[in-house]
């Protein structure tokens, strides 16, 4: 409970933006969304065995080899190959639709946000992140490196990114593929409004290459809900396409084409095998990571549970 | 003919504001908010799949807002709806028999802020037969002379001129009895060159007058091709003295004696009337009288008195103050005033003796001198000298111990009775009580008032006086009770009165013995009436005669039950006034003097016979007669004429408005309409606030439309808040 309560205090949308520093802001975030995480959900791929090497302060205890201990009474660690080979790719949509937003927050701003939290998070406990961003291309990449100058850099290109192009995130996910030569974990923030085919053909070229893919669908309550009660003209954010409609007579079917979209995107991502996360922009950010963090641990735990 | 009219035709100029919700939709369509928007995709999916519908909802909201704009405006601009032109334009264009019936009895005069019922309902009429077609026949009747309707049957080609003639109409006095009135509109449309009628009633619905069984004309009506159509043009009575009767208390008015006379004042009004005048007018002098003060439907009663110092015809009237019904503020009187009561005493057993005759006592007692001592004319003849002599019509006629009459002297009585005469009979030894029974009582339906059964030889002594209004001998109850305990009787006629409750015939004094006998029994008889004393008039029988008592008695009796002019010549409004003369009389130059402002008619000369046949007589002999009919308007009527006899000759009438139209509560339209049997008639009501020139050309339909458009803007609401639901 106490988590949740800082969580709110700190991570909400309305106090988030008010705070001008992108890293702040994921400090802040990072802050909610770490505490009552006993370990990090995200683990390297390669658990090969290398060395032992003598316990240090900071060590994480969990890798004492205990057997040792018994025997020589001495602390040592195991030290794995490639401990480290976490290599997360954060890859953020920074085409004109995720400028929407009705709150504080529109969507490239929650987005990133919740890409620099995860940047954080990742980078403290030594993992090497990466970022994209794209929008109809990829526009700025940085390879995974986990140094705090990595995470500034990583900060930095967010701050000035401008979401002001078309979406293709399949055509960017194709060339992302082929990018990586490393496996990795490679986290999407999008909304997703983009054609769906190719985006899950990307997806299944970076399966493919061994990746692990975290989808985080970021929409703004408006596009869920359709609140207007008068007469609007929609134009298309990424188009010139207008159209002038009364939303009040067609808000369900709306409503329910939305849920549609939703539920295939949720069902596509969990038949590929797929993490998959709605985030609302109004929604407490540390919150919406919290919780999915916190599942990620008790799924992963229960997987080496199953495997034991 | 247009089946609508409007009254506020211009604010039609208004329709065009249907215009307004297009405009505003137009409006409302150039103002919005834009939106960049992501995910169009899914919008111009949910748009398409609903355009049509929202298409539709659109226009059909923007239907019914355009139409309650265009009902707003067609309301307000207040449309007549015009059954005529309705039944043209929906097929049917069949000539109509147009009766319309205006009620001008009395009560129509009621007026509120100067306007009258009457007035307003010729306002409607003059409007109304501008709306009848070309092709119609028109009707009109007055509710004070339906059997003589004004027009019958006209084309409607001078509608100028009718309008002139419905504005003519003049306010009658008269009661309007509904049943005959309606019976006459039957006969006038069984007689109707068309197949179609239709009864237009103008009137003020007030309750009396319909009385009348009116379900079985309702209903042979609705089975016909009839329509009734009813104008409620009535006031709601707020404030109404009404003078309700002018009466001659005596019965015979005397010169230079005072005659009494009674006025009855109701206050109809919603407030107690205090501080009022009115005007006693005697012979054109008015007196002031004060009113007394009036509760709420109380009626006064006003004891008046007049001196005449000259026999012969005078006038005398009562005024109200004016208020909102003037027709029943003044009432008139035609007092024929005698020079003399002439009396003409019949002695059945006379005698040379002072006081030894049967009628001594009597005469004395009737020509005492007093006041008025000259004004008794005593004339004693014997019962062989009435026979031989040739009738004579007394005042008072008195049979004292008469022992027998033949049957022509019992219908001469019975004419002299049943015209006015007044009768006493004084019984003794030589009465042919079968003699009497047989011409006088007749089994109840002659003069005698009861059966002659014996003699009775029982002494006793007293003499109770009934309480009874108005009676003959009301004055003897005033007495010291000693002055009647001491009559001593020695013998008394034992009577039977007629069985059941007689109609006419009370007792007005007892004796006051065992069986307590009647002493004296009163029947009214035609417009006279006859005493019977069941005791002899001299002191053969009794002591009384010689009581002061019995003067007071036989006096008082004698001035009561004499014959009366009063009433001859008092007539209600409608009913004819007529003269008669003896049919060998030559009458020339006649004419009649109305009440001022009126138009007179021609006075009707014929041979008749009387109106009055005496009751019991033979074949009334013809007479002339000068008859005037049309007395609908209340005041004194003066009929001059040329008498080949007597010379130049007039008569006065007094003709009064019916105290019954005086009664002004009205009907519910539902209790009116309850009256018709299956027809059902169409009530419009006019109340005294509205033009009444609005509702002739047909119904006002704004109440209707009001409904319509209250139920439009509840489905204009649904329906936008159905259209408007999140779909």
């Amino acid at each position: 409970m106490k988590s949740m309560a800082t969580s709110l205090k700190f991570s909400d949308p309305e106090v988030l933006a008010r705070i001008a520093s992108l890293s702040l802001r994921a400090r802040q975030v990072v802050e909610g969304t770490i505490s009552g995480l006993h370990r990090s959900p995200f683990h390297g791929f390669n658990v090969e065995f290398a060395e032992y090497r003598e316990y240090s302060p900071g060590d994480d205890l969990r890798r004492l080899d205990w057997r040792v201990l018994g025997r020589t009474d001495r602390f040592y660690v195991k030290q794995y190959e490639e401990e480290s080979n976490l290599r997360a790719t954060l890859v953020l949509d920074c085409s004109a639709s995720m400028r929407y937003g009705s709150g504080p927050l529109n969507k490239f701003h929650y987005a990133a946000t919740a890409a620099a939290s995860l940047a954080t998070l990742l980078i403290e406990q030594q993992d090497p992140v990466g970022i994209a961003l794209f929008d109809r291309e990829t526009r700025e990449t940085l390879p995974p490196a986990a140094t705090q100058a990595q995470l500034a850099r990583i900060i930095g290109l967010l701050e000035v990114a401008q979401p002001n192009r078309e979406t293709q995130l399949g055509t960017v996910l194709q060339s992302l593929s082929e990018q990586a030569k490393q496996r990795g974990m490679t986290i999407i923030f999008s909304d997703l409004l983009t054609d769906l085919d190719s985006f899950y053909d990307g997806i299944r070229r970076l399966q493919y290459r061994g990746h692990e893919i975290v989808v985080l669908q970021v929409l703004d309550p408006d596009e869920l809900e359709l609140p207007f009660n008068d007469l609007v003209m929609f134009r298309d954010i990424e188009g010139q396409e207008e159209l002038l409609a009364e939303p009040w007579a067609f808000r369900k079917a709306y409503q329910s084409a939305m849920q549609q979209f939703l539920d295939d995107v949720r069902g596509g991502c969990g038949s590929r095998g797929i993490d998959y996360l709605l985030m609302r922009t109004d929604q407490p950010l540390a919150d919406a990571l919290s919780h999915y963090l916190h599942a990620r641990e008790r799924r992963k735990h229960l997987k080496h549970k199953g495997r034991g | 003919m247009n089946t609508l009219t409007f009254l506020n035709q211009p604010l039609l100029w208004g329709l065009g504001l249907a215009s307004i919700p297009v405009l505003i939709h137009l409006l409302y369509r150039r103002q919005y908010r834009r939106v960049e928007w992501a995910p169009m995709r899914y919008l111009k999916l949910s748009v398409q799949r609903n355009r049509q519908r929202i298409r539709i909802e659109q226009i059909l909201l923007l239907l019914l807002r355009t139409l309650v704009v265009l009902l707003l405006f067609f309301l307000v601009a207040r449309p007549v709806m015009h059954a005529e032109g309705l039944s043209s334009w929906l097929g049917g264009s069949g000539r109509v028999n147009r009766i319309v019936l205006l009620d001008d009895s009395l009560s129509m005069g009621y007026s509120d802020q100067g306007k009258s019922a009457l007035g307003r309902g010729q306002e409607i009429l003059a409007d109304l037969v501008t709306t009848f077609g070309p092709k119609d026949r028109f009707t009109l009747v007055l509710a004070s002379q339906p059997k003589a309707p004004l027009l019958r049957e006209v084309d409607l080609e001078n509608v100028d001129e009718l309008v002139r003639m419905i504005r003519n109409v003049q306010p009658a006095d008269t009661f309007g009895a509904w049943q005959p009135i309606l019976e006459a509109i039957d006969e006038l449309i069984a007689g109707g060159s068309y197949p179609l009628h239709e009864v237009t009633l103008v009137t003020d619905m007030r309750r009396a007058g319909w009385e009348g069984q009116l379900a079985e004309l309702g209903n042979r009506w609705a089975g016909g091709r009839m329509r009734l159509r009813v104008f409620d043009v009535g006031i709601v009575p707020t404030s109404n003295a009404a003078l309700v009767s002018l009466d001659q208390v005596d019965r015979l008015a005397l010169a230079a004696t005072p005659t009494r006379f009674e006025a009855q004042v109701r206050n109809d009004s919603g407030a107690e009337l205090a501080g009022l005048d009115a005007n006693f007018i005697v012979d054109d002098k008015p007196t002031l009288v004060r009113l007394p003060t009036l509760a709420v439907g109380e009626t006064a009663r006003l004891p008046l008195v007049a001196t005449f110092q000259e026999p012969g015809l005078h006038q005398v009237a009562f005024e109200l103050p004016t208020d909102s019904l003037v027709g029943d503020n003044s009432r008139w009187a035609v007092v024929h005033v005698q020079q003399s009561m002439d009396m003409l005493l019949v002695d059945g057993e006379p005698s040379t003796d002072p006081l030894g005759g049967e009628t001594d006592f009597l005469a004395l007692a009737l020509s005492l001198a007093g006041e008025a001592a000259e004004t008794f004319h005593v004339e004693v003849v014997t019962d062989s000298e009435w026979a031989s002599s040739p009738p004579t019509r007394p005042d008072l006629l008195v049979l004292a111990n008469v022992a027998h009459l033949n049957s022509d002297q019992a219908i001469l009585l019975e004419r002299l009775v049943s015209a006015g005469t007044g009768l006493m009979i004084f019984v003794g030894d030589q009465v042919d009580p079968d003699n009497y029974n047989q011409l006088l009582f007749k089994g109840g339906s002659g003069l005698l008032p009861a059966s002659l059964e014996s003699i009775s030889d029982g002494e006793f002594t007293g003499l109770l006086v009934e309480a009874s209004e108005g009676s003959p001998l009301e004055a003897l109850g005033q007495l010291n009770p000693a002055a009647l305990e001491r009559i001593k009787i020695r013998k008394s006629y034992e009577v039977k009165l007629p069985a059941g409750d007689a109609e006419g015939v009370r007792v007005l004094a007892r004796w006051n013995n065992q069986s307590a006998a009647p002493a004296v029994v009163e029947k009214v008889f035609g417009r006279g009436k006859v005493l019977l004393w069941t005791t002899a008039a001299d002191r053969s029988w009794s002591d009384w005669p010689t009581e002061s008592s019995y003067v007071l008695a036989v006096r008082e009796a004698a001035r009561a039950i004499a014959r009366s002019t009063a009433s001859l010549h008092s007539f209600t409004a409608g009913q004819p006034v007529r003269v008669e003369l003896p049919a060998s009389h030559d009458i020339s130059e006649p004419a009649i003097e109305v009440p001022a402002g009126k138009e007179p008619k021609p006075l009707v000369v014929s041979e008749t016979a009387p109106a009055q046949a005496e009751q019991g007589g033979k074949s009334p002999k013809l007479v002339k007669a000068l008859s005037y009919t049309d007395t609908r308007t209340a005041g004194l009527y003066k009929l001059t004429w040329r008498d080949s006899v007597s010379g130049p000759s007039s008569d006065l009438f007094a003709i009064n408005p019916d105290r019954r139209e005086s009664d002004l509560e009205r009907f519910a339209s539902d209790e009116f309409s309850a009256l018709w049997g299956a027809l059902e008639p169409e009530v419009i009501s006019l109340s005294a606030g509205s033009d009444p020139s609005l509702a002739v050309r047909g119904q006002e339909i704004w109440r209707t439309l009001a409904m319509g458009l209250f139920g439009l803007l509840v489905v204009e609401a649904c329906f936008a808040r159905w259209a408007g639901r999140q779909r």
